[in-house]
């Protein structure tokens, strides 16, 4: 069945001038697919990403996302997240002032009131978040900081890894969480998404290195250019891309 | 002579006051020091009245040391721990304050027939001293008139705080002066919470001796007029002196914090710390003065104003200050004004945060800031714990 499904997707940033960025992309994942998106700088990447996960930053002038059946463009963006939408984000802001387990606390307890679960309590909720932390050698003192403050490119990226994992959400879209990470991280958070997958769950990953490829297999490799996806293959794509670039696609 | 018309039922007290006071009128915005606020109209509405007392009973909240002021009418305080003493009924300002400054509240405040609460303090006193203004009658005045005194080497706090009944019209003029003498360590806060219809006019006056420390922390939650001045002369080296204040309003709310630290000695350090959030058509005022003496050198002084707009119509206005004589110093002062950062609101949201608890959470951080300064836990925590509970009405 299929998880995501985005058909002729056109959006423009939503301000009076604001550029078309997204000029009819159609993708499809199934419940148990993994899917990577390669392509060069500036071609939309991070624009999907947000706007899967709902940011206003943009306006939709044509197309339509349908999520487990459902229209999702119609939901709010913490709907989408309650429903099973994760980003990891490639620039995760700094929240200065808010405990980074407070938030991920009232995150998860969001998630599990929308789902008509009992929420968890504070005890066994740090008991969680410790052991998630440890496995993604994260440390406690990192926890209390506020928000990614002061973390380092790869610290910040792990803690997006940590936050996939405590909420355990159906569809991951990790926009380049490999990017800036030491080989072992890059193992770790590998790990991470391979523990949480699931034949219920789907995944897109954007990366510009065939690297994290070789620890998470994806079903289908696409390039992206001009705010489509102009190729679609397996795995031996990303290999050929990363000996010849993006040359041939007229980038 | 006689007392103005919004005012019915007091007694003249000091008649030399009084003159004063008629012969300069309410401040309007002519007037520098209250170009943002105009006082003459905000008292021009409605007439307030001396009010008796009610058999109003609160909790003690702080644990504290109590004195409660219904109407305006101060309670008995008794089972006083050893180190301090509070007397009410006759009492005194400086001269200095009432006639030199000519201003025009403190002078009103000081025209009118009204019990003093003393408070001194000559041992460290580890409860919190704690008066709780409480009004149930309508269209009631009151003029609190507070003089602190505390002792060399002695640590103290007092909190003051300010609750109205609902739809319960106030017209509150108070006057504090607090003499912290030598390495004398005062915290005081100050939360304004009448959440309706009040006039709030309070100036308070410190006098900051030799290696000594005082310190105001003002919470205004969401009033109709408040105005918090407060001056602070530091007369003695090595001293500190620290104000702070948080500020949430909404509908038409006025708040306005006007701030003057005097270095009057050298190797002193000062501290203003100020943020507010503001909805609808509120209005936020700053006026911080940073002022140093020629005999001030080595001051260390800090300047800082921050507020969060939240809809087109909320502004702020104001102007921060530096005057300085002394050539050896260090002062600095900033402000911003800005919104709700909106990378921040949708980091939370995709989280599955509710936008209204994400706002919420954002503000408390830009707010805590403040908070995160105050020693006292129950206070920070009760301050905090309204900042949500406010947070909650004007989202
Ligand atoms: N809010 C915005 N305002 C203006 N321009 C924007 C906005 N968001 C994206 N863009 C522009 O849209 C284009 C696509 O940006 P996007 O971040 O999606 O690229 P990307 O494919 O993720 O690139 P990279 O590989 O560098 O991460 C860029 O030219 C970018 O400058
Ligand atoms: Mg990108």
């Amino acid at each position: 069945m299929d998880l995501l499904n985005i058909e002729n997707l056109h959006a423009r940033v939503d301000n009076p001038d604001g550029q078309e960025i997204l000029k009819g992309l159609n993708l499809t994942i199934k419940k148990g697919e993994i899917h990577a998106i390669m392509g060069p700088n500036g071609t939309g990447k991070s624009t999907l990403t947000k706007i899967l996960a709902g940011s206003d930053e943009y306006e939709i002038t044509q197309g339509s996302v349908n999520y487990n059946g459902e229209d999702l463009l119609e939901k709010e963006a913490h709907e989408r997240a309650n429903e099973g939408i994760f980003l990891a984000f490639q620039y995760p802001v700094e929240i200065p002032g808010i405990a980074t387990s407070t938030f991920l606390r009232h995150a998860l307890n969001a998630k599990l009131r929308h789902n008509e679960k009992e929420e968890i309590d504070n005890l066994e909720f740090i008991k969680l978040l410790r052991q998630k932390a440890k496995t993604l050698k994260i440390s406690d003192e990192m926890l209390k900081r506020p928000v990614n403050v002061g973390f380092s490119g790869g610290e910040k990226k792990r803690m997006e890894t940590l936050q996939m994992s405590i909420l355990d959400p159906h569809l991951g879209l990790l926009d380049e969480t490999d990017s800036g990470l030491d080989i072992d991280a890059l193992r770790t958070v590998a790990e991470g998404v391979n523990y949480i997958h699931s034949k219920e769950k789907g995944f897109l990953i954007i990366t510009h290195y065939q690297r994290l490829l070789d620890y998470i297999k994806p079903d289908f490799v696409h390039i992206m250019v001009g705010g489509k996806i102009i190729k679609t293959g397996d795995y031996k794509l990303a290999i050929e891309l990363e000996e010849k670039g993006y040359q041939a696609y007229g980038v | 002579m006689s007392l103005p018309n919004f005012l019915q039922g007091f007694e003249i007290a000091d008649k030399k006051s009084l003159d004063c006071y008629n012969d300069i009128g309410l401040p309007t915005k002519k007037n520098e020091n209250w170009h943002y606020l105009d006082m003459a109209r905000v008292l021009s509405k409605q007439v307030y009245q001396k009010q008796l007392n009610d058999n109003h009973k609160s909790d003690n909240l702080f644990d504290a040391i109590k004195i409660s002021v219904v109407n305006g009418n101060i309670g008995s305080v008794d089972n006083l721990p050893e180190g301090i003493s509070i007397t009410v009924g006759d009492g005194k300002f400086s001269d200095e304050l009432i006639n030199e400054k000519k201003h025009p509240l403190l002078l009103l405040n000081n025209s009118v027939a009204g019990d003093f609460i003393n408070i001194d303090i000559s041992q460290d006193i580890k409860q919190l001293i704690h008066i709780d203004y409480y009004n149930n009658a309508p269209n009631v005045a009151f003029l609190p008139k507070v003089v602190i005194r505390i002792a060399s080497g002695k640590t103290a706090s007092i909190i003051e705080t300010f609750n109205s009944g609902k739809d319960c019209s106030v017209f509150c003029n108070s006057l504090t002066e607090i003499f912290v003498e030598e390495e004398a360590k005062l915290l005081q806060y100050k939360i304004q919470q009448d959440m309706g219809q009040s006039k709030h006019i309070a100036y308070t006056k410190a006098y900051v001796q030799k290696e000594s420390f005082y310190e105001q922390n003002f919470a205004c939650f969401n009033n109709e007029v408040t105005r918090n001045e407060v001056e602070v002369d530091i007369l003695g080296t090595d001293a500190n002196a620290e104000v702070r204040g948080v500020y949430i309003g909404k509908n038409k709310s006025v708040i306005d914090n006007t701030i003057r630290i005097n270095h009057l000695a050298s190797d002193c350090e000062s501290q203003q710390l100020f943020k507010g959030v503001l909805n609808d058509r509120a209005q936020g005022i700053f006026q911080g003065k940073i002022y140093v003496d020629k005999e001030a050198q080595k001051t260390d002084g800090y300047q800082m104003h921050r507020s969060i707009l939240l809809s087109d119509d909320a502004q702020v206005c104001g102007k921060p200050e530096l005057e300085i004589y002394a050539d050896d110093v260090k002062c600095s002062h900033g402000s911003s004004t800005g919104e709700i950062n909106p990378e921040q609101l949708f980091y939370l949201t995709a989280r599955g945060i509710n936008e209204n608890l994400a706002r919420n959470l954002l503000l408390q951080a830009f707010l805590n800031e403040v908070f995160d300064n105050i020693e006292n836990d129950i206070v920070r925590k009760y301050l905090q714990k309204n900042t949500i509970k406010t947070m909650e009405t004007i989202l």
